[in-house]
């Protein structure tokens, strides 16, 4: 069944997704609950959406490790701001452009001082995070809890959590201009082959910056969401290891991490797997500290599967 | 991708939402009654027999029995539902605490009438999606430590509206909506650490302050200890600080660094006790011993050992036990039946309890000694 084969090379993970699926529905009675269901989906929005960004920038051949880390710098600015009594929606504002400035300056070094992405955005992490935590004293920025800033990431609209439908707002938006623009086929090229690129000419640096900035972007969007979620932000531990989950998913979609291949759809797919495991682990009162284990060992097949592919 | 299996993708992501929105089974989170459920405990006529001897220690039965009287029943089934939510034990401390919960979880579990579920998290987000996961399971009570007090707020108020009994474990949270809270005295280790090496050092002296990781109970230490020397002994100066991470091989480094700057340096506040071992090393690889004494904060076990072995550079610490998280467990135990502590008249739970951050030097080390502690 050469259909069967072909979806099993390149999009294995729709069968881990339904495997695990059936396995949470009989291992726990609470699993399949409108409550839970949503809350998985909620609490995997704030670094899905991250991941969304994470796919572009792999696809293109690079990596971006600093996510957690602008995260937090972004969540800071915005509460900072509004703290200072700036209207919500320029707070938000100010946060994106933030988030977009630090993404076009990874991506500026990246292409134009040609290092590599894993260095310079290593770079960046480290320091983002010192600086938003030498600049809060190590503390957390408190909100306004009861501001209208916190209906982002408490609402809901009908029965779905606002920052579920943002996600799919932005899963939308992503696969359209991956599949259906300029841009996403350039990125594809961009990462396929360079000098295959170049020759075409396709604007690889112009490229690269944008997909930094893309990434940049989805970062400030999730920092939005989680700051209104928890009303506040802390500089030592907000987004902590975002990068890992983010890069966890793009990978266990069938991004492979060499780049000119990948789907939105399977990055979505990568990301509510992870949210999965967090949950049923919970909810099984399995130890947590086996949590990394399993992500761990689902990573290691997801390429092991990608490897026996090519 | 083929059309077909593409579509069939979507069906099944599409078929996700709509179980969400539809719900297989009933959502009872968003009903689950309000925690006094009274009149319904009078009914359960088998009065667990007063245990007067009871006391909550470690050596206490998994049962924890309190006042005796009615005991509310469980929400579901037979078995007390409990989430202990804490944070990933990236340090010695944490990890002590999470032990000692997680071994009274499973006293209480192995005693069939508790389902004790610990989870941990890393950053603030995953911590408040391990509470939404442990609400799921209609808990009769909950423990929460937070990772940071602001992030934790809003869902423990929730936790509030949802009537279940809420006990804050070591960090507070930003809000009054809780039945109780546990901890040691992160202000008082710094201010008696003060009075300490300022009256040991007769109010004249450089002082290195190694504090730990950057956090609220690291900034209670901190203020502490700085406010009260520049309050009572203003001609002892804090020469140098250096960030320990809770650990040894962090303050070690630091020291050494600390002690390559500095020609003089007459006392060492640690603000934990790993990092003062840390710090140990570091000074005896110099050679510089006999130069200054170090504080920590804990009471760990080498610690200690150190002290009841009158070593002079380990001069005091103080004590921050993190057996408050197998009390914290077991108060839960008793919140969720209704009960208060066995040997009080009241019939609830203290609403705060602190734990007094007594000076521990050589000459009473071995009162706070235990074999068997795994801290």
């Amino acid at each position: 069944m050469k259909g069967f084969k072909s979806l099993w090379k390149d999009h294995g993970y729709v069968f881990a997704l339904i495997v695990l699926l059936i396995f949470a529905a009989i291992a726990s009675p609470q699993f399949m609950t409108q409550t839970n269901i949503f809350n998985i989906l909620r609490q995997t929005s704030i670094v899905g959406i991250i991941a969304l960004g994470m796919t572009f920038v792999i696809i293109s051949g690079g990596i971006d490790l600093s996510v957690g880390s602008v995260l937090a710098v972004c969540g800071v600015i915005i509460l900072l701001l509004q703290n200072e009594g700036v209207p919500i929606f320029l707070s938000i504002l100010a946060g994106c452009g933030v988030g977009m400035a630090i993404g076009a300056a990874n991506g500026f070094i990246i292409a134009k001082a040609k290092l590599a992405p894993f260095i310079v955005t290593l770079a960046t992490m480290t320091i983002a995070r010192s600086l938003v935590i030498f600049l809060s004293d190590g503390s957390s920025i408190i909100g306004d809890a009861s501001s209208d800033f916190t209906i982002i990431g408490n609402g809901k609209i009908g029965p779905i959590p606002i920052p579920v439908l943002i996600f799919l707002a932005a899963i939308l938006v992503c696969h359209f201009m991956l599949q259906k623009t300029k841009f996403g086929r350039y990125v594809f090229s961009v990462g396929g082959s360079e000098t295959t690129a170049v020759y075409s000419g396709i604007k690889v640096d112009k490229i690269k910056i944008l997909t930094y900035m893309l990434i940049g972007l989805t970062v400030s969007i999730a920092a939005v969401i989680e700051t209104a979620r928890l009303a506040s932000v802390s500089s030592a531990s907000s987004g902590l290891y975002y990068e890992m989950d983010a890069i966890a998913a793009v990978i266990i979609g069938g991004t492979p991490l060499t780049g000119g291949k990948g789907t939105i759809i399977g990055t979505v797919v990568g990301i509510i797997i992870l949210g999965i495991i967090g949950n049923i682990m919970n909810l099984m009162n399995i130890s947590p500290y086996l949590n990394g284990a399993v992500k761990g060992i689902i990573i290691l097949i997801a390429v092991l599967l990608q490897k026996r592919g090519k | 991708m083929k059309r077909v299996w593409k579509t069939i993708l979507t069906a099944i992501l599409a078929g996700i939402m709509v179980l969400g929105v539809v719900g297989c089974s009933a959502d009872t989170a968003a009903e689950s009654a309000a925690g006094t459920t009274a009149a319904e405990g009078q009914q359960a006529a088998e009065t667990q027999a007063v245990q007067e001897t009871a006391d909550t220690g470690e050596a206490a039965p998994a049962e924890a029995a309190g006042t005796g009287d009615a005991v509310k029943p469980p929400k579901n089934g037979d078995k007390y539902v409990i989430g202990v939510s804490v944070p990933a034990p990236d340090n010695q401390w944490v990890a002590a605490i999470i032990d000692n919960a997680q071994q009274q979880a499973k006293k209480a579990n192995e005693s069939g009438k508790f389902e004790i579920t610990v989870t941990t998290a890393n950053n603030p987000a995953k911590q408040v999606s391990d509470v939404e996961d442990l609400l799921t399971k209609e808990p009769d009570a909950m423990v929460i430590f937070p990772i940071e007090s602001a992030p934790l707020t809003p869902i423990a108020e929730q936790v509030k509206e949802q009537g279940i009994p809420l006990m804050i474990l070591t960090r507070g949270i930003e809000s009054t909506k809780y039945d109780s809270y546990i901890r040691g005295d992160d202000r008082v280790v710094g201010i008696s650490a003060a009075h300490y090496i300022g009256q040991r050092l007769n109010g004249k002296g450089n002082v290195v302050m190694m504090q730990a990781a950057p956090s609220a109970i690291t900034t209670e230490r901190t203020e502490g200890f700085e406010e009260t020397l520049a309050a009572n002994y203003p001609d002892i100066k804090i020469i140098a600080t250096g960030n320990g991470n809770f650990a040894r091989e962090p303050a070690m480094k630091e020291m050494e660094n600390i002690l390559q700057a500095q020609p003089q340096i007459d006392a060492v506040y640690s603000e934990d006790d790993e990092q003062a071992l840390g710090c140990i090393t570091a000074i005896k690889n110099a050679g510089r011993e006999s130069e200054m004494f170090v504080t920590g904060v804990g009471g760990n076990k080498s610690v200690l050992e150190a002290l009841m072995d009158n070593d002079p550079l380990m001069a005091a610490t103080f004590f921050y036990s993190p057996l408050q998280g197998g009390s914290a467990v077991e108060l839960a135990q008793l919140m969720a039946q209704d009960k208060g502590m066995s040997d009080l008249w009241e019939k609830s739970i203290p609403r705060e309890i602190i734990f007094a951050a007594d000076t521990i030097t050589s000459e009473n080390a071995a009162d706070y000694y235990d074999e068997n502690s795994q801290y």
